[in-house]
């Protein structure tokens, strides 16, 4: 028996080879699905995010203008809602707000959110795994007079 | 005893249905994962439309129509907590809402035991709703 010329085995050889073929292509196929999915899953989270701090920034803006509201003052106060939204209260709890709600969606930590309070719109950003992201709400109150 | 014909033939039929194996591995994975980014997709949408409205049967319909290509009466969705429910039955806003959504997907050979896979995302958002 020539063992450089004999053809036995060879379908043994193939199905080693195509199995070999498969197993680097499926698993790189699982590693760019994961990369895609946790990249769709940061940005999800970074989004509810932005939300859930932008709802805490509307809780305060309608907090003062309630305050405001039911002050027997006179004159009764001017509401002030820039003072109101750059608190260090409602900025920890806009972070907090943000924070949990981007873990309990599977993103990190949210270490700062930024609040803005001008051109007649209140906004709360936040920057989730170097992208940022921006929720805010329709506020007068943030319009300069 | 010697005689080689037909050796392709018998060598293809001894690979094909590692071929065949291989083919539908990938198939399965390609499927999985179009599968978890779907419903991912899907239940983000889903409780955000739930946070804005309150509303079962608008998450459950923004769901449906998010979930694409996946075929919406195949999809089991929960709701935490349901619209019966406290916190939702009064002033939900600044509560917790979780919508979960879950698929078995559909594997062509399963009569012969394969395992049965079943992928399931889920998205929380606070509510914003106020009645």
């Amino acid at each position: 028996m020539d063992t450089l010329t004999d053809d036995r085995g060879q379908a043994l050889v193939v199905a080693v080879l195509l199995i070999g073929i498969a197993a680097v292509a499926i698993g790189g196929l699982r590693l760019a699905q994961e990369r895609i999915f946790a990249s769709s899953r940061e940005h999800r989270a970074g989004e509810a995010a932005a939300e859930a701090a932008a709802a805490v920034l509307a809780d305060a803006y309608t907090a003062e203008l309630r305050r405001v509201a039911a002050s027997s003052a006179s004159p009764r106060p001017t509401p002030d809602a820039g003072r109101a939204l750059s608190e260090p209260v409602v900025r920890e709890s806009a972070r907090a707000a943000a924070s949990d709600m981007s873990q309990r969606n599977g993103g990190p930590v949210v270490a700062e959110v930024a609040v803005r309070c001008a051109d007649g719109s209140a906004d709360a950003s936040i920057v989730v795994g170097g992208r940022s992201y921006r929720a805010g709400f329709h506020a007068p109150l943030c319009s300069p007079r | 005893m010697r005689d080689e014909d037909g050796q392709a033939i018998v060598e293809f039929a001894l690979v094909l249905p590692v071929l065949l194996a291989t083919a539908f591995a990938m198939v399965l994975v390609a499927e999985l994962g179009v599968a978890r980014l779907a419903l991912q997709h899907a239940t983000a949408e889903g409780a955000r439309a739930g946070a804005l409205t309150n509303d079962d049967e608008a998450i459950r319909q923004t769901l449906a129509a998010a979930v694409a290509p996946l075929p919406p009466d195949r999809i089991a969705t929960a709701i935490q907590p349901p619209q019966s429910e406290a916190p939702r039955t009064a002033d939900p806003r600044g509560s917790l809402l979780t919508v979960r959504a879950t698929y078995e997907l559909p594997i062509p050979l399963a009569f012969v035991g394969l395992a049965r896979l079943v992928v399931s995302a889920s998205s929380t958002r606070r509510i914003e709703w106020t009645p």
